[in-house]
């Protein structure tokens, strides 16, 4: 089961516009998991909405009318996500880990509370985490918390 | 990693009978009855997936980004950057 990131997510929809080779392996990764093996979580979800309607249009100059397209895009890719993929909320217990987290690399490496909310789910319910932020793996590989990456 | 679940109390009686008979430990029959669960579903998984594949492929078409633009999502966390505090206003 692999716990999707952000740019997991952000990169299926902009395919286009990365074509590196990296990617490329993350993307043909993704594409042998099973839908019901994509695990989506709740806050992945909100992150992605804002990244993609707030972020992307502003970063790359968006005019309107393709801004306008995106949002229809990220609107239909949202609702197939929650359709098809496993969804995971949230609990308490996560949110309090995800600030142990937080707190342990406020000062050294830091992460952003949706990063450490990101790791304390793959680590309360032992999943794999997909995702190309290297920072984020390597706070992954200090807290023995799986991760996928294409072999170097 | 282990997890515990609750089972209705008949289902719980079942799996000690089925696990008795076969001389396996309970867990491992539930193991076992995942599994074939899980390959019974791969056809329908696998044709799931294709529809999903089609209905992104769809999707990905209709996305226009100004000419020669280059995307990375490797560091998302940087684009967000690009927003003033203004853009998080309705």
């Amino acid at each position: 089961m692999y716990l999707l990131d952000t740019n997991i997510l952000a990169s299926e929809i902009l395919k286009k516009y990365e074509q590196d080779q990296k990617t490329l392996l993350y993307r043909h990764f993704l594409n042998s998991i099973s839908l019901e093996k994509r695990i989506v979580s709740d806050f992945i979800l909100g992150e992605f909405e804002t990244f993609m309607l707030r972020v992307v249009p502003k970063r790359y100059k968006m005019a309107e009318t393709e801004k306008n397209d995106l949002i229809a895009v990220t609107h239909a890719h949202l609702a197939k996500l929650i359709e098809l993929c496993t969804m995971e909320n949230t609990t308490n217990s996560i949110v309090t880990q995800a600030l142990s987290i937080y707190q342990k690399y406020a000062h050294i490496h830091y992460i952003n509370f949706t990063d450490s909310l990101f790791l304390s789910c793959a680590q309360a319910n032992g999943y794999t985490i997909l995702s190309q932020d290297q920072r984020l793996t390597a706070r992954a590989k200090e807290l023995k918390i799986k991760f996928w990456q294409p072999e170097s | 990693m282990y997890k515990t679940i609750s089972v209705h109390p008949d289902t719980y009686q079942q799996l000690h009978a089925i696990a008795a008979k076969l001389n396996k430990p309970k867990a491992q029959v539930v193991n076992e009855l995942v599994q074939e669960y899980a390959q019974k579903m791969t056809a329908a998984q696998e044709k799931e997936l294709q529809k999903y594949n089609d209905f992104m492929a769809k999707l990905i078409k209709k996305v226009r980004l100004p000419k020669g633009t280059k995307v990375d999502t490797s560091d998302i966390d940087r684009d967000f950057e690009y927003l003033a505090d203004t853009d998080y206003q309705p």
